[in-house]
């Protein structure tokens, strides 16, 4: 019988309730009076919210909660659980939701005279409560629930410039391929109930003792949830769609969609053992491996940063992999795959957004030859957008060094130095369309100025800082993220 | 301040990077200027640390730092000098203040430029100040940016192609470092108290683990450590067949980087070698020193071979560095006192004439706007000035009596050939094709009569001349006075010597 909610209860419900408050306060507000600063300052104020009653977590590194027993925290019988470090990537995915918000504001909110506002403020808080719920799903209700929750918000933000081919094939694409993704999920969970009898993650140990049919539930489920996090041969809509989709959901698709279905693959990943570390060892660097061949190709800015994102999700599986080598690594592997996912985040925003503002200055296209020179041009985008390629590549002094540092560190640790060297020769690789991006920014001349002047955009401009600072500000310090 | 001395040497270049940074567009002057104060006062800092602070008659690291930095993984902010780094971090606060003066007629992105010069001033400083691997190795990638920047943006025609292969042959070889160091650490952590990437610590640990060492894909550990750690320097000197980076980047970089490249970059890796690759790894090396010594001599031979074919003055220069990087090689892989005083010797004069050597070819290139020797000659009719800055670079190049190149030459040529003495003949070779290149090389610019196109050149000016002079006078100053720096240097050199010297008996017994 469920009881009366329990602290905990509230505690992972409260950001959840934000938004959902969130929404139907814009929609209520919208009946009677429609005007664009109310939807976005309600829309803020729901972000906002939601992170403040997140932060209590995100901030308990090491001590319980008043009240609350224990870390992480397990709510509603077990069907939700969040860890403190888990808490601090729900806060990196309402912040990817803010900033999208933030370079929304001159131009998807402008559309067709602000004629899909409503939805695009209203998506834009249900999308994070689907990756909030998704990250700290710990049964399959939840799972699924989360990942749906988060889904189709992204496939009607996809299509929003529905005047233009590119984003209406993006949002057409990722809702096929994902309905059929979200099949095999709900699919794999039915196999598993059935095979096992469970529906929380005891069902993938049980499964993996159990009979074919419970094993091949098991490969159904990992197979919707790869699709997700763009794992290959699960990662062919990645550059379509984050290329057809308008550059601030793009960014909210790579930081938040990513971070979620990272940590609920976590949650759900096998113990070690009977499937060993081989299989995920050798999907990871299949996925570096074929994202790299991909990207080298590339002569669209936005496609190039899609593929780094599936190379990023394929870096992640490693981590993985060493949970699998070390079985008693739990803590530490999670712990660097939260600081990675908040460090990939960071740097896909910082780069997505500060694209965003070179292509309104290169008239809406982010191919290499209209982006030209645009660094020199404009120093403090172009900057920011060359701040993020190095930290997505991994140099020193950014937080994505640190992030794949930490990650490499586990699978050295946990006895397979040879996967980590095939894993940093992969990586290696992949500066060769790092640079490139720099080369076309900086040493190409500047191509002509061609279409409208863009609109000065202050609220993007000043926004993108954060996450920019935050880049660096990891790289340097990371002890606090880190040690949650 | 002495207790946060080698920080304000090390960041302070970076407080100039911002500072550059926020001044209003289109102030150049005021950029160049603030760019100069802030190397001016790493100089100061450095020169009283040189002259002043240092105390010669202790052993062990002086101006120690050390505070906690990312406690999960035991790394640590941890800085200290030694006889060792002292002189290159001199060198290098000098080196980077002169590049800002040869920088003053940059005329394209000045805000960016000088900001990137000082950003790369922060990781060379860094290298030699740091004592932690981990910082070491972030210092290390920091330099590697704004270098890249800095030849893709201001470089030559071939700039693209050129900073992007200095790039990747550089990342390579610290990936390979990178590997190397976390097996270093885990390793650190079967001894003592736990995992650290205290690289003094780490030293004193490697005896234990050449004694008991594992195998790792059929390799010692100690083996694969000291080739994965020797590839990752060796890019940086650059030791054949790794140097092709070289000349490509020397040729398309513009002039005050061309200096700093060769002045310092490529002592990075030396130094790197002494302080890290040799120590940690100390039987492979020993074992691996006859291998090195033959590649020293390659270098010194090769270069100076090559370079006698150049007809680009610039390349001639480039090669000669890869020239006369050989004898670091050599020195060390003899392991002779003598040897790793010359060879650590050579390290810093090395800097003083090759900075000098490509200076002067800036010179020349600012006024001509090319570098073809067959198209020069006669400017010392027009030029005496130039003509008397240019013979003493040249002369310290190719080690005459009296300079300083041929000190810390004739040191290492004396200390190898107590082990390597067929090398050492050998490597003579290439002294003489050194004074073949150099001196053929001056002739064509100075001598023989003036193209009537290049009547109206004008002798050197102040500010270049104001370039010039520290680096002459260091090359005849060392040459007269090496003491100057080989007293600095000999209790580092003499301690580490000792550590290693049974290994290298192990291997002769």
């Amino acid at each position: 019988m469920p009881g009366p909610l329990t602290p905990s209860d509230w505690l992972l419900a409260a950001p959840l309730l934000w938004l959902a408050g969130g929404v139907v306060a814009i929609l209520v507000l919208d009946a009677f009076r429609p005007a664009a600063r109310h939807e976005a300052g309600l829309a803020f104020l729901a972000l906002l919210g939601a992170a403040w009653s997140l932060w209590p977590l995100a901030e308990a590194a090491g001590e319980p909660l008043e009240g609350i027993p224990g870390l992480p925290v397990r709510a509603f019988s077990g069907m939700l659980e969040a860890s403190p470090g888990n808490a601090v990537v729900g806060l990196l995915c309402l912040g990817a939701a803010a900033l999208a918000g933030i370079l929304s504001l001159r131009s998807l909110c402008r559309l067709e005279s602000g004629r899909h506002r409503t939805a695009l403020w209203t998506l834009l808080l249900v999308a994070p409560a689907g990756m909030l719920v998704t990250l700290a799903s710990s049964h399959f209700a939840t799972l699924f629930l989360g990942i749906e929750t988060l889904s189709l918000p992204l496939y009607v933000l996809s299509a929003l410039r529905r005047t233009e081919e590119g984003s209406v094939e993006a949002g057409l694409k990722y809702f096929l391929l994902g309905a059929f993704a979200s099949g095999f999920l709900v699919f794999g969970m039915a196999l598993l109930y059935a095979g096992t009898g469970r529906m929380d993650p005891g069902a993938v140990t049980a499964a993996l003792e159990g009979g074919a049919l419970a094993r091949a539930g098991l490969g159904f489920l990992y197979a919707g949830l790869l699709f997700k996090l763009a794992i290959a041969p699960f990662h062919l809509w990645v550059a379509d769609v984050y290329q057809g989709a308008p550059t601030p959901i793009t960014a909210l698709m790579a930081a938040g969609t990513k971070a979620a279905a990272a940590l609920a693959l976590l949650h759900w990943a096998p113990p070690a053992g009977p499937l060993g570390s081989g299989a995920w060892a050798l999907l990871a660097c299949a996925t570096l491996a074929l994202a790299n061949l991909t990207a080298l190709n590339q002569e669209n800015l936005k496609r190039i940063l899609a593929l780094s994102g599936v190379a990023h999700a394929g870096l992640l599986l490693f981590a993985l992999a060493a949970l699998q080598a070390a079985p008693g690594s739990g803590a530490s592997v999670e712990a660097a795959v939260n600081f990675y996912l908040v460090a990939y985040g960071v740097s896909a925003l910082a780069a997505f957004g500060a694209l965003e503002l070179l292509e309104r200055r290169a008239g809406g296209h982010a191919e290499a030859s209209a982006l030209r020179g645009l660094g020199r041009r404009f120093p403090v985008a172009g900057g920011i957008l060359a701040l993020a390629v190095l930290s997505l590549a991994g140099i020193p002094g950014t937080a994505g060094f640190l992030g794949k540092y930490f990650v490499f560190a586990e699978l050295v640790r946990s006895g397979e130095v040879g996967v980590a060297l095939l894993g940093i020769l992969l990586t290696l690789w992949s500066f060769a369309y790092y640079l490139r991006i720099l080369v076309v920014l900086y040493m190409k001349d500047a191509a002509p100025a061609g279409g409208p002047p863009a609109v000065q955009d202050t609220p993007a401009a000043v926004a993108l800082w954060v996450p920019a600072v935050l880049v660096v500000l990891l790289g340097v310090w990371p002890a606090p993220a880190h040690l949650l | 301040m002495s207790d946060y001395l080698l920080t304000l040497i090390t960041f302070l270049p970076l407080v100039g990077s911002v500072a550059v940074l926020l001044l209003p567009k289109g102030a150049d002057n005021a950029v160049r200027w603030t760019a100069a104060v802030f190397t001016g006062a790493a100089l100061a800092l450095s020169t009283w640390l040189y002259f002043v602070g240092f105390d010669d008659g202790a052993t062990g690291m002086q101006f120690v730092e050390q505070r906690s930095w990312i406690p999960a993984f035991n790394i640590e902010y941890f800085l200290g000098v030694d006889g060792i780094s002292l002189p290159l971090i001199w060198l290098s606060a000098l080196i980077h203040f002169v590049a800002v003066f040869a920088s003053w007629g940059i005329r394209k992105s000045v805000k960016g430029y000088f900001a990137l010069l000082l950003l790369l001033e922060v990781g060379v400083n860094g290298v030699f100040c740091a004592l932690d691997f981990f910082l070491f190795y972030v210092f290390w990638e920091i330099m590697l940016l704004p270098m890249y920047f800095l030849i893709g943006i201001w470089g030559g025609p071939r700039r693209e192609y050129a900073a992007i292969k200095f790039f990747l042959y550089t990342l390579a070889g610290s990936v390979l470092m990178l590997v190397a160091m976390v097996a270093l650490y885990l390793m650190s952590g079967n001894y003592g108290d736990g995992a650290t990437f205290n690289i003094l610590t780490m030293h004193e640990l490697a005896g234990q683990w050449v004694a008991d060492q594992g195998t790792f894909l059929g390799m010692r550990f100690t083996t694969w450590i000291f080739w994965f750690l020797f590839v990752g320097f060796a890019v940086k000197i650059p030791v054949f067949p790794f140097h092709t980076w070289l000349p490509d980047a020397h040729v398309e970089a513009p002039t005050p980087i061309s200096v700093i490249l060769a002045g310092i970059l490529l002592k990075l890796g030396s130094y790197g070698m002494l302080r890290i690759n040799f120590p940690l790894a100390p039987d492979a090396f020993a074992q691996a020193a006859d291998f090195l010594a033959i590649l020293g001599t390659i270098n010194i031979v090769y270069g100076a071979y090559v370079a006698m074919g150049q007809t680009d003055f610039k390349r001639v220069v480039a090669y000669s560095s890869v020239s006369h990087m050989g004898y670091f090689l050599l020195g060390s892989a003899a392991w002779t006192i003598e040897g790793i005083n010359g060879a650590s010797l050579q390290l810093f004069t090395h800097g003083t004439s090759s900075a000098m050597l490509f200076l002067i070819v800036g010179v020349v290139y600012d006024r001509a706007h090319h570098r073809n020797l067959n198209d020069f000659g006669g400017l010392a009719q027009r030029m005496p000035f130039y003509l008397g800055l240019s013979t003493i670079g040249i002369f310290a190049g190719l080690g005459l009596p009296g300079m300083s190149g041929f000190i810390s030459e004739a040191l290492t040529l004396l200390g190898a050939y107590q082990v390597y003495p067929v090398l050492v003949i050998i490597s003579t070779l290439g002294i003489l094709m050194t004074a073949a290149f150099l001196l053929y090389a001056l002739q064509r610019v100075f001598l023989g009569p003036l193209p009537e196109k290049y009547s109206g050149f004008q002798d050197i000016n102040g500010r270049e001349a104001f370039c010039m002079i520290p680096f002459a006078a260091l090359c005849i100053l060392v040459g007269v006075l090496p003491s100057l720096v080989l007293d600095k240097m000999a209790l580092a050199i003499e301690a580490l010597q000792n550590d290693l010297a049974p290994f290298f008996q192990a291997v002769a017994g």
